[in-house]
Protein backbone atom coordinates (compact mmCIF):
# COMPACT_ATOMS: atom_id res chain seq x y z
CA UNK A 1 0.00 0.00 0.00
CA UNK A 2 1.24 3.49 -0.75
CA UNK A 3 2.13 5.90 2.03
CA UNK A 4 -0.88 8.06 1.24
CA UNK A 5 -3.01 4.92 1.54
CA UNK A 6 -1.58 4.22 4.99
CA UNK A 7 -2.17 7.82 5.99
CA UNK A 8 -5.76 7.64 4.84
CA UNK A 9 -6.60 4.46 6.71
CA UNK A 10 -4.78 5.75 9.79
CA UNK A 11 -6.96 8.86 9.54
CA UNK A 12 -10.07 6.75 9.10
CA UNK A 13 -9.13 4.66 12.14
CA UNK A 14 -8.50 7.78 14.21
CA UNK A 15 -11.89 9.11 13.13
CA UNK A 16 -13.54 5.81 14.06
CA UNK A 17 -11.95 5.86 17.53
CA UNK A 18 -12.97 9.47 18.05
CA UNK A 19 -16.51 8.67 16.95
CA UNK A 20 -16.62 5.65 19.26
CA UNK A 21 -15.54 7.74 22.25
CA UNK A 22 -17.76 10.69 21.53
CA UNK A 23 -21.06 9.29 22.89
CA UNK A 24 -19.31 8.62 26.20
CA UNK A 25 -18.54 12.31 26.54
CA UNK A 26 -21.77 13.54 25.01
CA UNK A 27 -24.91 11.96 26.34
CA UNK A 28 -27.22 14.88 25.68
CA UNK A 29 -29.50 13.62 22.89
CA UNK A 30 -29.68 17.12 21.45
CA UNK A 31 -25.97 17.07 20.66
CA UNK A 32 -26.18 13.53 19.40
CA UNK A 33 -28.87 14.72 17.04
CA UNK A 34 -26.51 17.39 15.71
CA UNK A 35 -23.80 14.76 15.19
CA UNK A 36 -26.29 12.60 13.35
CA UNK A 37 -27.24 15.40 11.00
CA UNK A 38 -23.54 16.06 10.45
CA UNK A 39 -23.12 12.39 9.51
CA UNK A 40 -25.87 12.59 6.88
CA UNK A 41 -24.42 15.79 5.48
CA UNK A 42 -20.95 14.27 5.36
CA UNK A 43 -22.39 11.41 3.35
CA UNK A 44 -23.94 13.73 0.76
CA UNK A 45 -20.87 15.96 0.64
CA UNK A 46 -18.55 12.98 0.17
CA UNK A 47 -20.43 12.06 -2.99
CA UNK A 48 -20.72 15.65 -4.10
CA UNK A 49 -16.99 16.10 -3.66
CA UNK A 50 -16.33 13.30 -6.14
CA UNK A 51 -18.29 15.31 -8.68
CA UNK A 52 -17.10 18.83 -7.82
CA UNK A 53 -13.60 18.22 -6.55
CA UNK A 54 -12.49 15.49 -8.89
CA UNK A 55 -14.53 15.72 -12.08
CA UNK A 56 -14.92 19.50 -11.85
CA UNK A 57 -18.68 19.77 -12.31
CA UNK A 58 -21.01 21.52 -9.89
CA UNK A 59 -24.48 20.29 -9.04
CA UNK A 60 -27.10 22.52 -7.44
CA UNK A 61 -29.55 19.65 -7.29
CA UNK A 62 -28.15 17.36 -4.66
CA UNK A 63 -30.78 18.38 -2.14
CA UNK A 64 -33.31 17.00 -4.62
CA UNK A 65 -31.54 13.63 -4.78
CA UNK A 66 -31.34 13.72 -0.99
CA UNK A 67 -35.07 14.49 -0.95
CA UNK A 68 -35.99 11.84 -3.51
CA UNK A 69 -34.23 9.24 -1.39
CA UNK A 70 -36.12 10.47 1.66
CA UNK A 71 -39.56 10.63 0.00
CA UNK A 72 -39.27 7.33 -1.88
CA UNK A 73 -38.14 5.56 1.29
CA UNK A 74 -40.64 7.38 3.48
CA UNK A 75 -43.70 6.88 1.30
CA UNK A 76 -43.04 3.28 0.24
CA UNK A 77 -42.34 2.13 3.79
CA UNK A 78 -44.93 4.41 5.41
CA UNK A 79 -47.88 4.01 3.05
CA UNK A 80 -47.12 0.70 1.40
CA UNK A 81 -45.28 -1.23 4.09
CA UNK A 82 -42.15 -1.94 2.04
CA UNK A 83 -39.11 -3.33 3.80
CA UNK A 84 -36.98 -0.27 4.76
CA UNK A 85 -33.54 -1.55 3.73
CA UNK A 86 -34.76 -2.88 0.40
CA UNK A 87 -36.57 0.39 -0.14
CA UNK A 88 -33.35 2.29 0.53
CA UNK A 89 -31.69 0.31 -2.24
CA UNK A 90 -34.70 0.73 -4.52
CA UNK A 91 -34.67 4.51 -3.92
CA UNK A 92 -30.96 4.64 -4.73
CA UNK A 93 -31.62 2.78 -7.98
CA UNK A 94 -34.42 5.17 -8.95
CA UNK A 95 -32.22 8.18 -8.13
CA UNK A 96 -29.37 6.67 -10.17
CA UNK A 97 -31.74 6.40 -13.13
CA UNK A 98 -32.95 9.99 -12.70
CA UNK A 99 -29.36 11.23 -12.46
CA UNK A 100 -28.49 9.36 -15.64
CA UNK A 101 -31.40 10.96 -17.46
CA UNK A 102 -30.24 14.43 -16.34
CA UNK A 103 -26.56 13.75 -16.79
CA UNK A 104 -26.43 12.21 -20.26
CA UNK A 105 -27.67 15.25 -22.21
CA UNK A 106 -26.18 18.00 -20.02
CA UNK A 107 -22.71 16.61 -19.37
CA UNK A 108 -22.17 16.12 -23.07
CA UNK A 109 -22.23 19.86 -23.62
CA UNK A 110 -19.13 21.95 -23.16
CA UNK A 111 -19.38 24.32 -20.24
CA UNK A 112 -21.15 23.88 -16.97
CA UNK A 113 -24.69 23.18 -18.10
CA UNK A 114 -25.05 20.72 -15.28
CA UNK A 115 -25.43 23.63 -12.84
CA UNK A 116 -28.46 24.97 -14.67
CA UNK A 117 -30.01 21.57 -15.27
CA UNK A 118 -29.66 20.48 -11.64
CA UNK A 119 -30.93 23.81 -10.37
CA UNK A 120 -34.03 23.44 -12.51
CA UNK A 121 -34.40 19.85 -11.45
CA UNK A 122 -34.26 20.79 -7.77
CA UNK A 123 -36.97 23.42 -8.30
CA UNK A 124 -39.20 20.88 -10.04
CA UNK A 125 -38.73 18.28 -7.32
CA UNK A 126 -39.52 20.90 -4.66
CA UNK A 127 -42.73 21.86 -6.45
CA UNK A 128 -43.77 18.22 -6.84
CA UNK A 129 -43.18 17.55 -3.15
CA UNK A 130 -45.56 20.37 -2.30
CA UNK A 131 -48.15 19.87 -5.04
CA UNK A 132 -48.56 16.08 -5.00
CA UNK A 133 -50.04 16.38 -1.56
CA UNK A 134 -52.13 13.20 -1.86
CA UNK A 135 -48.93 11.23 -1.90
CA UNK A 136 -46.36 13.48 -0.26
CA UNK A 137 -48.46 15.19 2.37
CA UNK A 138 -47.81 18.58 0.77
CA UNK A 139 -46.11 21.51 2.49
CA UNK A 140 -46.68 20.14 5.98
CA UNK A 141 -44.77 17.03 5.08
CA UNK A 142 -45.09 13.28 5.20
CA UNK A 143 -45.09 11.56 8.56
CA UNK A 144 -45.41 8.10 10.01
CA UNK A 145 -42.20 6.71 8.55
CA UNK A 146 -41.05 3.64 10.48
CA UNK A 147 -37.50 3.50 11.85
CA UNK A 148 -34.90 1.22 10.33
CA UNK A 149 -34.00 -1.92 12.16
CA UNK A 150 -30.84 -3.96 12.24
CA UNK A 151 -30.64 -7.57 13.43
CA UNK A 152 -34.11 -7.28 14.90
CA UNK A 153 -33.35 -4.05 16.80
CA UNK A 154 -35.14 -0.87 15.81
CA UNK A 155 -32.79 2.07 15.19
CA UNK A 156 -35.12 4.38 17.03
CA UNK A 157 -32.87 6.37 19.36
CA UNK A 158 -30.38 9.13 18.61
CA UNK A 159 -27.69 6.89 20.05
CA UNK A 160 -28.40 3.85 17.87
CA UNK A 161 -28.78 5.99 14.77
CA UNK A 162 -25.45 7.60 15.60
CA UNK A 163 -23.70 4.23 15.28
CA UNK A 164 -25.49 3.35 12.09
CA UNK A 165 -25.01 6.70 10.36
CA UNK A 166 -21.36 7.14 11.24
CA UNK A 167 -20.64 3.51 10.44
CA UNK A 168 -22.04 4.09 6.97
CA UNK A 169 -20.11 7.36 6.67
CA UNK A 170 -16.87 5.48 7.28
CA UNK A 171 -17.86 2.94 4.63
CA UNK A 172 -18.78 5.76 2.24
CA UNK A 173 -15.48 7.54 2.82
CA UNK A 174 -13.58 4.30 2.26
CA UNK A 175 -15.40 3.60 -1.02
CA UNK A 176 -14.86 7.15 -2.23
CA UNK A 177 -11.20 7.00 -1.33
CA UNK A 178 -10.79 3.75 -3.26
CA UNK A 179 -12.41 5.35 -6.27
CA UNK A 180 -10.20 8.43 -6.11
CA UNK A 181 -7.08 6.28 -5.91
CA UNK A 182 -7.88 4.07 -8.83
CA UNK A 183 -7.49 4.35 -12.57
CA UNK A 184 -11.02 5.76 -12.62
CA UNK A 185 -10.08 8.46 -10.11
CA UNK A 186 -7.05 9.38 -12.16
CA UNK A 187 -9.24 9.53 -15.24
CA UNK A 188 -11.65 11.90 -13.46
CA UNK A 189 -8.86 14.23 -12.38
CA UNK A 190 -7.44 14.09 -15.89
CA UNK A 191 -10.70 14.99 -17.62
CA UNK A 192 -11.11 17.87 -15.20
CA UNK A 193 -7.75 19.32 -16.26
CA UNK A 194 -7.76 18.55 -19.96
CA UNK A 195 -10.67 16.66 -21.50
CA UNK A 196 -8.81 16.51 -24.79
CA UNK A 197 -5.70 14.88 -23.38
CA UNK A 198 -7.75 12.62 -21.11
CA UNK A 199 -9.69 11.27 -24.09
CA UNK A 200 -6.50 10.81 -26.08
CA UNK A 201 -5.14 8.80 -23.15
CA UNK A 202 -8.10 6.45 -23.29
CA UNK A 203 -10.40 8.00 -20.66
CA UNK A 204 -14.05 7.70 -21.77
CA UNK A 205 -14.79 11.24 -20.66
CA UNK A 206 -18.54 11.38 -21.37
CA UNK A 207 -19.23 8.10 -19.59
CA UNK A 208 -17.05 9.00 -16.62
CA UNK A 209 -18.74 12.36 -16.12
CA UNK A 210 -22.18 10.77 -16.12
CA UNK A 211 -21.12 7.92 -13.86
CA UNK A 212 -19.49 10.12 -11.23
CA UNK A 213 -22.63 12.27 -11.24
CA UNK A 214 -24.73 9.16 -10.70
CA UNK A 215 -22.48 7.92 -7.90
CA UNK A 216 -22.70 11.28 -6.15
CA UNK A 217 -26.50 11.26 -6.51
CA UNK A 218 -26.64 7.78 -4.97
CA UNK A 219 -24.66 8.97 -1.92
CA UNK A 220 -27.27 11.72 -1.51
CA UNK A 221 -30.15 9.29 -1.95
CA UNK A 222 -28.86 6.88 0.70
CA UNK A 223 -28.39 9.77 3.12
CA UNK A 224 -31.95 10.89 2.32
CA UNK A 225 -33.41 7.46 3.03
CA UNK A 226 -31.57 7.35 6.36
CA UNK A 227 -32.83 10.84 7.15
CA UNK A 228 -36.45 9.81 6.55
CA UNK A 229 -36.24 6.79 8.84
CA UNK A 230 -34.38 8.77 11.49
CA UNK A 231 -36.85 11.62 11.79
CA UNK A 232 -40.01 9.77 10.84
CA UNK A 233 -41.28 12.96 9.22
CA UNK A 234 -40.02 14.81 6.16
CA UNK A 235 -40.99 18.21 4.77
CA UNK A 236 -40.28 19.77 1.37
CA UNK A 237 -38.38 22.72 2.87
CA UNK A 238 -35.58 20.38 3.96
CA UNK A 239 -34.80 19.61 0.33
CA UNK A 240 -35.07 22.97 -1.41
CA UNK A 241 -32.39 24.64 -3.51
CA UNK A 242 -31.01 26.42 -0.47
CA UNK A 243 -30.11 23.04 0.95
CA UNK A 244 -28.26 22.38 -2.32
CA UNK A 245 -26.32 25.62 -1.92
CA UNK A 246 -25.56 24.65 1.67
CA UNK A 247 -24.17 21.28 0.52
CA UNK A 248 -22.00 22.90 -2.13
CA UNK A 249 -20.76 25.37 0.52
CA UNK A 250 -19.77 22.49 2.80
CA UNK A 251 -17.94 20.89 -0.06
CA UNK A 252 -16.05 24.04 -1.00
CA UNK A 253 -15.32 25.33 2.49
CA UNK A 254 -13.51 22.13 3.41
CA UNK A 255 -11.73 21.83 0.14
CA UNK A 256 -12.75 20.53 -3.24
CA UNK A 257 -10.92 17.38 -4.11
CA UNK A 258 -10.21 16.48 -0.50
CA UNK A 259 -12.46 13.92 1.16
CA UNK A 260 -11.34 15.07 4.62
CA UNK A 261 -12.27 18.54 3.49
CA UNK A 262 -15.84 17.42 2.93
CA UNK A 263 -15.98 15.98 6.41
CA UNK A 264 -14.59 19.20 7.85
CA UNK A 265 -16.97 21.38 5.84
CA UNK A 266 -20.05 19.44 6.91
CA UNK A 267 -18.95 19.40 10.53
CA UNK A 268 -18.36 23.14 10.47
CA UNK A 269 -21.48 24.29 8.62
CA UNK A 270 -24.14 21.90 9.93
CA UNK A 271 -24.26 23.14 13.54
CA UNK A 272 -24.08 26.84 12.63
CA UNK A 273 -27.86 27.44 12.44
CA UNK A 274 -28.34 25.60 15.73
CA UNK A 275 -25.53 27.42 17.50
CA UNK A 276 -26.36 30.93 16.40
CA UNK A 277 -29.96 32.03 16.23
CA UNK A 278 -28.99 34.87 13.94
CA UNK A 279 -27.58 32.29 11.53
CA UNK A 280 -30.89 30.44 11.47
CA UNK A 281 -32.69 33.53 10.28
CA UNK A 282 -30.20 34.62 7.64
CA UNK A 283 -28.53 31.34 6.88
CA UNK A 284 -29.05 31.45 3.13
CA UNK A 285 -27.41 34.86 2.92
CA UNK A 286 -24.62 33.78 5.25
CA UNK A 287 -23.90 30.60 3.29
CA UNK A 288 -23.94 32.52 0.04
CA UNK A 289 -21.54 35.04 1.57
CA UNK A 290 -19.20 32.34 2.88
CA UNK A 291 -19.19 30.72 -0.55
CA UNK A 292 -18.36 34.00 -2.24
CA UNK A 293 -15.55 34.92 0.14
CA UNK A 294 -14.06 31.43 -0.03
CA UNK A 295 -14.05 31.25 -3.79
CA UNK A 296 -12.27 34.59 -3.94
CA UNK A 297 -9.74 34.20 -1.14
CA UNK A 298 -9.39 30.50 -0.45
CA UNK A 299 -10.47 28.59 -3.56
CA UNK A 300 -8.74 25.41 -2.42
CA UNK A 301 -10.78 25.36 0.80
CA UNK A 302 -9.59 25.22 4.40
CA UNK A 303 -8.22 21.68 4.33
CA UNK A 304 -6.67 22.21 0.91
CA UNK A 305 -5.07 25.40 2.18
CA UNK A 306 -3.66 23.68 5.28
CA UNK A 307 -2.29 20.84 3.19
CA UNK A 308 -0.72 23.33 0.82
CA UNK A 309 1.04 24.95 3.76
CA UNK A 310 2.23 21.64 5.11
CA UNK A 311 3.82 20.37 1.95
CA UNK A 312 4.30 21.08 -1.71
CA UNK A 313 1.10 20.99 -3.72
CA UNK A 314 0.56 17.70 -5.44
CA UNK A 315 3.01 16.03 -3.11
CA UNK A 316 0.11 14.43 -1.33
CA UNK A 317 -2.69 12.62 -2.96
CA UNK A 318 -5.43 12.89 -0.35
CA UNK B 1 4.69 -1.90 -46.54
CA UNK B 2 0.98 -2.03 -45.77
CA UNK B 3 -0.38 1.17 -44.35
CA UNK B 4 -1.42 1.11 -40.70
CA UNK B 5 -3.17 4.43 -41.04
CA UNK B 6 -4.92 5.31 -44.26
CA UNK B 7 -6.48 8.72 -44.74
CA UNK B 8 -8.69 9.06 -47.83
CA UNK B 9 -10.03 12.28 -49.30
CA UNK B 10 -10.37 14.27 -46.10
CA UNK B 11 -12.05 17.65 -46.58
CA UNK B 12 -13.17 20.21 -44.06
CA UNK B 13 -14.26 23.78 -44.34
CA UNK B 14 -14.21 26.35 -41.51
CA UNK B 15 -16.54 29.11 -42.73
CA UNK B 16 -14.81 30.56 -45.77
CA UNK B 17 -11.59 28.66 -45.23
CA UNK B 18 -11.00 25.33 -46.91
CA UNK B 19 -8.75 23.91 -44.21
CA UNK B 20 -8.33 20.54 -45.89
CA UNK B 21 -9.16 19.58 -49.44
CA UNK B 22 -9.26 15.99 -50.54
CA UNK B 23 -6.30 15.10 -48.36
CA UNK B 24 -5.06 11.53 -48.52
CA UNK B 25 -2.11 9.94 -46.76
CA UNK B 26 -0.94 6.47 -45.91
CA UNK B 27 1.33 5.90 -42.92
CA UNK B 28 2.90 2.49 -42.25
CA UNK B 29 3.95 0.91 -38.95
CA UNK B 30 7.58 1.11 -37.85
CA UNK B 31 8.13 4.22 -39.88
CA UNK B 32 8.13 7.98 -39.44
CA UNK B 33 5.78 9.88 -41.71
CA UNK B 34 6.34 13.62 -41.47
CA UNK B 35 3.60 16.08 -42.31
CA UNK B 36 5.00 19.50 -43.08
CA UNK B 37 3.78 22.74 -44.56
CA UNK B 38 3.57 26.45 -43.83
CA UNK B 39 1.51 27.73 -40.92
CA UNK B 40 -2.17 27.30 -41.62
CA UNK B 41 -1.59 24.54 -44.17
CA UNK B 42 -3.96 22.21 -42.30
CA UNK B 43 -1.50 19.90 -40.55
CA UNK B 44 -3.03 20.12 -37.09
CA UNK B 45 -6.50 20.06 -38.62
CA UNK B 46 -5.59 16.76 -40.28
CA UNK B 47 -4.35 15.32 -36.96
CA UNK B 48 -7.47 16.57 -35.19
CA UNK B 49 -9.72 14.90 -37.77
CA UNK B 50 -7.90 11.60 -37.47
CA UNK B 51 -7.86 11.67 -33.66
CA UNK B 52 -11.58 12.40 -33.37
CA UNK B 53 -11.26 15.94 -32.01
CA UNK B 54 -13.09 17.46 -34.97
CA UNK B 55 -15.30 15.88 -37.61
CA UNK B 56 -14.37 16.44 -41.26
CA UNK B 57 -17.03 17.26 -43.88
CA UNK B 58 -16.07 14.24 -45.92
CA UNK B 59 -13.43 11.56 -46.23
CA UNK B 60 -12.49 8.31 -44.57
CA UNK B 61 -9.88 7.15 -42.10
CA UNK B 62 -8.86 3.53 -41.69
CA UNK B 63 -6.68 2.45 -38.83
CA UNK B 64 -5.40 -1.10 -38.58
CA UNK B 65 -8.07 -2.23 -41.07
CA UNK B 66 -10.94 -0.54 -39.27
CA UNK B 67 -12.93 2.54 -40.26
CA UNK B 68 -12.30 4.90 -37.36
CA UNK B 69 -13.62 8.25 -38.52
CA UNK B 70 -16.01 9.65 -35.91
CA UNK B 71 -14.77 7.42 -33.11
CA UNK B 72 -14.15 9.32 -29.85
CA UNK B 73 -10.58 9.75 -28.65
CA UNK B 74 -10.69 7.08 -25.97
CA UNK B 75 -11.78 4.39 -28.45
CA UNK B 76 -8.92 5.31 -30.76
CA UNK B 77 -6.52 5.09 -27.84
CA UNK B 78 -7.87 1.61 -27.10
CA UNK B 79 -7.27 0.63 -30.72
CA UNK B 80 -3.68 1.78 -30.37
CA UNK B 81 -3.73 5.30 -31.80
CA UNK B 82 -2.49 7.98 -29.40
CA UNK B 83 -1.38 11.56 -29.86
CA UNK B 84 0.38 14.56 -28.35
CA UNK B 85 -0.69 18.17 -28.63
CA UNK B 86 0.87 21.24 -30.16
CA UNK B 87 -0.10 23.37 -27.17
CA UNK B 88 0.93 21.27 -24.20
CA UNK B 89 -1.80 19.28 -22.51
CA UNK B 90 -0.18 17.79 -19.45
CA UNK B 91 -2.31 17.37 -16.34
CA UNK B 92 -0.61 20.17 -14.43
CA UNK B 93 -1.95 19.46 -10.95
CA UNK B 94 -1.19 15.75 -11.09
CA UNK B 95 2.33 14.55 -10.52
CA UNK B 96 4.56 13.35 -13.32
CA UNK B 97 4.10 9.66 -12.60
CA UNK B 98 0.30 10.03 -12.41
CA UNK B 99 0.34 11.75 -15.79
CA UNK B 100 1.95 8.71 -17.36
CA UNK B 101 -0.38 6.43 -15.40
CA UNK B 102 -3.34 8.21 -17.00
CA UNK B 103 -1.77 7.31 -20.32
CA UNK B 104 -2.17 3.67 -19.35
CA UNK B 105 -5.93 4.05 -19.19
CA UNK B 106 -6.16 2.64 -22.69
CA UNK B 107 -4.29 -0.46 -21.58
CA UNK B 108 -6.18 -1.24 -18.37
CA UNK B 109 -9.65 -2.27 -17.20
CA UNK B 110 -12.07 -1.85 -14.34
CA UNK B 111 -14.92 0.61 -13.85
CA UNK B 112 -16.50 2.52 -11.00
CA UNK B 113 -17.81 -0.33 -8.88
CA UNK B 114 -14.64 -2.40 -9.17
CA UNK B 115 -12.63 0.67 -8.23
CA UNK B 116 -14.80 1.54 -5.22
CA UNK B 117 -14.54 -2.02 -3.93
CA UNK B 118 -10.82 -2.13 -4.73
CA UNK B 119 -11.12 -5.62 -6.16
CA UNK B 120 -7.96 -7.75 -6.08
CA UNK B 121 -7.47 -7.70 -9.85
CA UNK B 122 -7.37 -3.91 -9.72
CA UNK B 123 -4.70 -3.93 -7.05
CA UNK B 124 -2.51 -6.19 -9.17
CA UNK B 125 -3.21 -4.09 -12.24
CA UNK B 126 -2.38 -0.90 -10.35
CA UNK B 127 1.06 -2.29 -9.50
CA UNK B 128 1.62 -3.14 -13.17
CA UNK B 129 0.48 0.35 -14.23
CA UNK B 130 2.91 1.91 -11.79
CA UNK B 131 5.75 -0.27 -12.95
CA UNK B 132 5.11 0.53 -16.61
CA UNK B 133 4.86 4.24 -15.79
CA UNK B 134 8.24 4.14 -14.04
CA UNK B 135 9.69 2.33 -17.04
CA UNK B 136 8.48 5.20 -19.24
CA UNK B 137 9.85 7.81 -16.87
CA UNK B 138 13.26 6.13 -16.99
CA UNK B 139 13.16 5.96 -20.79
CA UNK B 140 12.40 9.67 -21.01
CA UNK B 141 14.77 10.71 -18.24
CA UNK B 142 11.97 11.90 -15.97
CA UNK B 143 12.38 9.49 -13.07
CA UNK B 144 13.83 12.16 -10.76
CA UNK B 145 10.74 14.30 -11.32
CA UNK B 146 8.20 11.50 -10.72
CA UNK B 147 6.61 13.08 -7.65
CA UNK B 148 6.53 16.66 -8.95
CA UNK B 149 3.35 18.34 -10.15
CA UNK B 150 3.60 18.24 -13.93
CA UNK B 151 2.65 21.91 -14.18
CA UNK B 152 5.85 22.91 -12.40
CA UNK B 153 8.13 21.16 -14.87
CA UNK B 154 10.34 23.00 -17.34
CA UNK B 155 8.84 23.27 -20.80
CA UNK B 156 11.14 20.69 -22.34
CA UNK B 157 10.35 18.20 -19.58
CA UNK B 158 6.62 18.71 -20.15
CA UNK B 159 7.12 17.98 -23.84
CA UNK B 160 8.88 14.72 -23.00
CA UNK B 161 6.21 13.89 -20.44
CA UNK B 162 3.49 14.15 -23.09
CA UNK B 163 5.42 11.79 -25.29
CA UNK B 164 5.89 9.37 -22.38
CA UNK B 165 2.16 9.48 -21.65
CA UNK B 166 1.26 8.80 -25.27
CA UNK B 167 3.72 5.90 -25.50
CA UNK B 168 2.86 4.26 -22.17
CA UNK B 169 -0.09 2.18 -23.38
CA UNK B 170 1.99 0.52 -26.12
CA UNK B 171 0.19 2.15 -29.05
CA UNK B 172 0.52 0.95 -32.63
CA UNK B 173 0.76 4.49 -33.89
CA UNK B 174 1.41 7.93 -32.42
CA UNK B 175 0.44 11.28 -33.88
CA UNK B 176 2.97 13.85 -32.68
CA UNK B 177 1.95 17.48 -33.16
CA UNK B 178 5.11 19.60 -33.10
CA UNK B 179 6.96 17.63 -30.44
CA UNK B 180 10.09 19.80 -30.55
CA UNK B 181 8.50 23.25 -30.94
CA UNK B 182 10.10 25.61 -28.44
CA UNK B 183 12.94 23.26 -27.52
CA UNK B 184 16.61 24.20 -27.73
CA UNK B 185 18.90 22.36 -30.20
CA UNK B 186 20.20 19.92 -27.57
CA UNK B 187 16.70 19.02 -26.41
CA UNK B 188 15.55 18.72 -30.02
CA UNK B 189 18.38 16.33 -30.76
CA UNK B 190 17.51 14.24 -27.73
CA UNK B 191 13.79 14.11 -28.52
CA UNK B 192 14.57 13.22 -32.13
CA UNK B 193 16.52 10.21 -30.91
CA UNK B 194 13.61 9.18 -28.72
CA UNK B 195 11.23 9.39 -31.67
CA UNK B 196 13.55 7.16 -33.69
CA UNK B 197 13.63 4.72 -30.75
CA UNK B 198 9.85 4.67 -30.76
CA UNK B 199 9.84 3.89 -34.46
CA UNK B 200 12.39 1.15 -33.95
CA UNK B 201 9.93 -0.58 -31.63
CA UNK B 202 7.69 -1.02 -34.67
CA UNK B 203 5.37 1.86 -33.82
CA UNK B 204 4.14 4.06 -36.63
CA UNK B 205 4.82 7.77 -36.13
CA UNK B 206 3.06 10.65 -37.84
CA UNK B 207 5.12 13.73 -37.16
CA UNK B 208 3.83 17.25 -37.67
CA UNK B 209 6.84 19.49 -37.34
CA UNK B 210 8.33 22.81 -38.42
CA UNK B 211 11.92 21.89 -37.63
CA UNK B 212 13.03 20.91 -41.12
CA UNK B 213 16.49 19.74 -40.06
CA UNK B 214 14.89 17.22 -37.72
CA UNK B 215 12.22 16.20 -40.23
CA UNK B 216 14.74 15.59 -42.98
CA UNK B 217 17.03 13.66 -40.66
CA UNK B 218 14.60 11.20 -39.06
CA UNK B 219 11.64 10.84 -41.44
CA UNK B 220 11.17 7.92 -43.79
CA UNK B 221 8.53 9.72 -45.76
CA UNK B 222 7.50 13.37 -45.98
CA UNK B 223 4.12 14.73 -47.01
CA UNK B 224 3.77 18.44 -47.76
CA UNK B 225 0.55 20.31 -47.18
CA UNK B 226 -0.15 23.75 -48.51
CA UNK B 227 -3.47 25.54 -48.29
CA UNK B 228 -5.15 22.32 -47.21
CA UNK B 229 -3.90 20.36 -50.21
CA UNK B 230 -1.25 17.70 -50.42
CA UNK B 231 1.33 19.10 -52.86
CA UNK B 232 4.10 16.54 -52.59
CA UNK B 233 4.95 13.25 -50.97
CA UNK B 234 8.10 11.15 -50.91
CA UNK B 235 11.40 10.43 -49.21
CA UNK B 236 13.12 13.43 -47.57
CA UNK B 237 15.87 13.86 -50.14
CA UNK B 238 13.37 14.00 -52.99
CA UNK B 239 11.09 16.41 -51.15
CA UNK B 240 14.03 18.81 -50.64
CA UNK B 241 14.50 18.96 -54.42
CA UNK B 242 10.83 19.28 -55.25
CA UNK B 243 10.35 22.62 -57.03
CA UNK B 244 6.78 23.06 -55.85
CA UNK B 245 7.78 22.52 -52.23
CA UNK B 246 10.61 25.00 -52.58
CA UNK B 247 8.25 27.51 -54.15
CA UNK B 248 5.73 27.04 -51.36
CA UNK B 249 8.29 27.70 -48.71
CA UNK B 250 9.90 30.56 -50.67
CA UNK B 251 6.49 32.09 -51.27
CA UNK B 252 5.76 31.83 -47.59
CA UNK B 253 9.15 33.44 -46.99
CA UNK B 254 9.99 31.06 -44.20
CA UNK B 255 12.22 28.18 -43.38
CA UNK B 256 13.87 28.02 -46.77
CA UNK B 257 17.27 28.15 -45.19
CA UNK B 258 16.56 25.01 -43.26
CA UNK B 259 15.37 23.18 -46.33
CA UNK B 260 18.56 23.75 -48.25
Amino acid sequence: MTSSGKRFYAGLLALAVLLALLPLAVSNPYYLNVFNVVALNVMVVTGLNLLIGYAGHISLGHAAFFGLGAYISGILTGSYGWEPWLTLIFAAAVVALVATIIGVPTLRLKGNYLVMATLGFNLIVSVLMVQLDDITGGPSGYSGIPPLSLFGHAIATDQSFYWLAWGLVLVGLGLARNLVHSRVGRGLKALHESPLAAAASGVPIEAYKVKVFVVSAVYASVAGSLYAHYYGIITPATFDIFKSVELVTMCIIGGMGSLWGGLFGAALITPLPQLLAVVEEYKDIIFGGILLVLLIFLPQGVVGWLEGKRMRPGGRAF
Amino acid sequence: MAALLRIEGLSIRFGGLQALEDFSLAAPAGSITALIGPNGAGKTTAINCVSGVIAPDSGAVDFDGEAVLGLPGHKLARLGLTRTFQNLQVFGLMNVRENVMVGLHADSHGGFSAAMLRLPFLRRQEAAIRERADEMLALFGLEELAGQPAGELAYGDQKRLELARALAARPKMMLLDEPVAGLNPAETEQLGELIVKIKDQGIGVVLVEHDMALVMRISDQVAVLSGGKLIAQGPPDRIQQNPEVIRTYLGGGEEFGLLA
